[in-house]
């Protein structure tokens, strides 16, 4: 039970200011600009979007900087700003299998169509400190100035998921026209048993570290499901809408996105044979952590639809779906803070009472 | 107004200021919700497609957007129904599925039953009717009380069904579920609420 | 075929499910420039079209700039069943001339006066007399550019590909 509690405003608008100047640091040391972090701290502002379940770069390094690096709070600070933006409308579906790719990496396939590019990654660096970083302006190289006429187009690039699919041996992922039907957790509150688009979409804004653990589970046999890293791509996609004055749909820009197709083994049932099966997780700009953990988190998810026996914690949608919200985790353990001061005193009563009276056994 | 351009239908503006103009709006709808059979003139008031009234219009840039499905019913609407699917992009609708229905002409009325009037578990989930009527002058005379009314009102519509007033009789029996209706006139609405009962008084003599 | 990140015309369909006429084709494409362009490309471009057109009377807003968010859909497994990912904020504006050419934009990001010049860069662009003239002059080389800047970037991974050998275990073939 929560009481309301009044004063104490000169101590929290004092705690305010304390607060902005601990965020500052020493004023001696250059103050970051929202540039910066969004340059040099790429990665935590690709995390803030996700979790923020909002594309939009700027305002994640802005949220960073406000949050002091606490990225779960600069993901509340992005939750909340989002409810006061109207909703102008959906896009089309998005095409991954257009995408300009600047990573792309198969577990599975050594001599994928297209040739395996690792990209901007932290795989097969040695995780040993580079002191070259500390001294500051004298390890960066100049930046290379690649010719500015390739003239060639962007090849588009096949999924290995599509090849495995045109084969038989990977259950298809085809499109359903589901109309207006397409759950949306921003309309409509998670109900279930959940759909595996309602599904999805909880995972994409998922905490990463929760989705981390379940899925490192999965692994190591609670709900085992053999996972493989069929493929992997990075890069920029086109968004399109259809507006409402227009008869045909536009482009309106471009979104970074990290993709992830797990494969994994399934026994087949009566109906279908045995064959591959697949998760997929979805990350915006370069969360391939976060895409990979959800893609095996949504596989174990599909232990039902799969007629597979679901005994683990990462095959329960229930489980899994309502604790996944670090937004919402990070406010009912933090709301342990505000004062309980009726509930414990009540609590507080009944152990005296409860002490007495043993007591008075005793004797 | 309407002209045939170059590239095609000269458009409308919605609210001059769309953010402060459809509070005020709002703001006015609520007042006349509070105040069931009350007249309330809407101000201000945006540009009208052919078919609708000023007030229609301006109800509906002030309540629609992209999550209310909307049944627009009447004949040659179709430049209105563009002017709200720019504006708002509320969804259409069949009436029987839409959260709002607009019917341009209050002596046309289709079978008003098919509006959604919710259930137990979501009663909100009832229709909002919007009804353009020819005045709130008419020659016969509703009396409502409910909440909102003190004791009872009288109300005047004209150009309004009998059909109207079957189904809002059925309505009554539904409470907490049904539609609610606002009636519209030029630049003027009356709300009549679910919870608003009427009972109508043929002409005196 | 254009470039990866931009669907290629023959794929795009109107909302009634017709192919693309040759007009809509080439406003589809520079509404997917203008929607890239950064403020002084969108000002160079208003300038070069004025240059050719003179003046023009102002237009009517219809709908102001205006930032919102548009709710971005993927598809399971890449090609399955759509669902909904997370949303991007946009910023859309529409405003008409007096002769009812429309001018629209709508563009990814937060871009009040990119968006009010775009659309009325959009209308303009439809002129019935100079429009080609306005597209190779105004269009075609921002949309060259933004085409070699995106190779450019895809390009910085090249290097980075490999050729993963499997190492034979046991017996090699003699």
């Amino acid at each position: 039970m929560y009481v309301a509690v009044k004063g104490g405003e000169r101590a929290i608008a004092a705690a305010h200011q304390l607060l902005a100047e601990e965020r500052r640091g020493d004023p001696a040391v250059p103050e970051l600009s929202i540039a910066q972090i969004e340059q040099q701290m790429s990665l935590a502002v690709d995390r803030v979007m996700s979790e923020g379940a909002l594309y939009d770069r700027d305002l994640a390094a802005l949220a960073i900087k406000q949050a002091r690096g606490d990225l779960v709070e600069a993901i509340f600070l992005i939750r909340a700003y989002r409810t006061t933006l109207p909703r102008l409308g959906y896009t089309l579906p998005i095409d991954t299998g257009r995408m300009a790719m600047r990573r792309r990496i198969s577990a599975t396939f050594k001599d994928v169509p297209g040739g395996q590019v690792l990209g901007p990654t932290f795989d097969y660096t040695h995780r040993l400190l580079d002191f070259t970083l500390a001294a500051e302006g004298a390890n960066v190289s100049p930046p290379q100035q690649p010719s500015i006429n390739n003239p060639a187009p962007i090849p588009p690039m096949p999924r290995v998921t599509d090849i495995l699919a045109a084969e038989g041996i990977l259950a298809p992922e085809v499109d359903i026209d589901a109309g207006d039907t397409i759950a949306d957790l921003t309309r409509e509150p998670l109900a279930f048993p959940a759909d595996r688009d309602a599904r999805l979409q909880a995972l994409a804004r998922a905490d990463e570290g929760f989705l981390l653990g379940l899925g490192y589970s999965t692994q190591r046999g609670y709900g085992r499901s053999h996972p493989f890293a069929g493929e992997i791509r990075m890069g920029a996609v086109s968004v399109e809408i259809q507006p409402e004055e227009l008869p045909f749909p536009i482009d309106i820009g471009e979104v970074e996105l990290t993709e992830c197709q797990m494969i994994n083994q399934f026994k087949g049932t009566a109906e279908t044979p045995p064959q591959f099966t697949r998760g997929y997780g979805l990350a915006f700009c370069q969360g391939e952590r976060k895409a990979m953990a959800m893609a095996l988190v949504d596989r174990s998810l599909r232990a039902a639809e799969l007629g597979e026996t679901a005994d683990s914690p990462a095959q329960d949608a229930e489980f899994v779906l309502c604790h996944c919200d670090n937004l919402e985790a990070s406010g009912f353990v933090q709301h342990l803070k505000l004062p309980h001061y009726v509930d414990f005193q009540a609590e507080l009563g009944t152990l005296r009472t409860l002490r007495a009276e043993r007591r008075e056994a005793a004797e | 107004m309407m002209a045939q351009g170059q590239g095609g239908l000269l458009m409308l503006e919605g609210f001059a200021d769309p953010v402060d103009d459809s509070q005020r709006i709002f703001r006015q709808i609520l007042q006349a919700v509070s105040r069931p059979g009350c007249v309330v003139t809407l101000d201000p008031l945006p540009p009208a497609p052919a078919g609708l009234n000023a007030a229609s219009i301006a109800l509906c840039l002030a309540l629609l957007d992209h999550d209310t499905s909307l049944c627009l019913d009447g004949p040659t609407l179709t430049i209105a129904r563009q002017h709200i699917a720019f504006h708002t992009g509320a969804p259409p609708a069949e009436m029987d599925e839409a959260a709002f229905t607009l019917i341009a002409d209050g002596n046309v009325l289709p079978d008003l039953s098919r509006l959604p009037h919710g259930d137990a578990e979501y009663p909100e989930r009832g229709a909002t009717l919007i009804l353009q009527v020819a005045g709130f002058d008419g020659p016969r005379r509703h009396v409502l009380r409910g909440p909102g009314v003190d004791g009872t009102t009288e109300l005047s519509v004209r150009g309004l069904g009998d059909g109207f007033w079957t189904a809002f009789a059925a309505n009554q029996h539904r409470f907490p579920l049904g539609f609610d209706t606002i009636l519209v006139h030029d630049n003027a609405i009356v709300a009549l609420p679910r919870s608003t009962f009427a009972v109508t008084h043929p002409v005196e003599a | 075929m254009r470039e990866a990140g931009i669907k290629d015309d023959e794929i795009v369909r109107c909302r009634d499910g017709s192919p693309l006429s040759p007009a809509q084709a080439a406003r589809r494409r520079w509404l997917a420039v203008l929607a890239r362009a950064s403020l002084a490309e969108l000002e160079a471009i208003r300038g070069a079209i004025e240059g050719v057109i003179g003046d023009h009377a102002p237009p009517r807003l219809l709908r102001q700039p205006e930032i919102g968010m548009t709710m971005l859909r993927g598809r399971m497994g890449g090609t399955g069943q759509v669902f909904n990912f997370s949303e991007i904020t946009m910023t859309r504006c529409t405003l008409q001339l007096a002769d009812g050419r429309l001018g629209c934009a709508y563009m990814s990001g937060r871009k009040k006066n990119e968006a009010r010049l775009a659309a009325l860069i959009d209308a303009l662009l439809q002129d019935p007399d100079h429009g080609e003239r306005l597209i190779a002059l105004a269009i075609d080389p921002l949309s060259a550019e933004q085409a070699a800047r995106a190779r450019q970037r895809v390009d910085k991974s090249a290097p980075t590909k490999v050729e993963f050998f499997t190492l034979v275990r046991g017996e090699n073939p003699a």
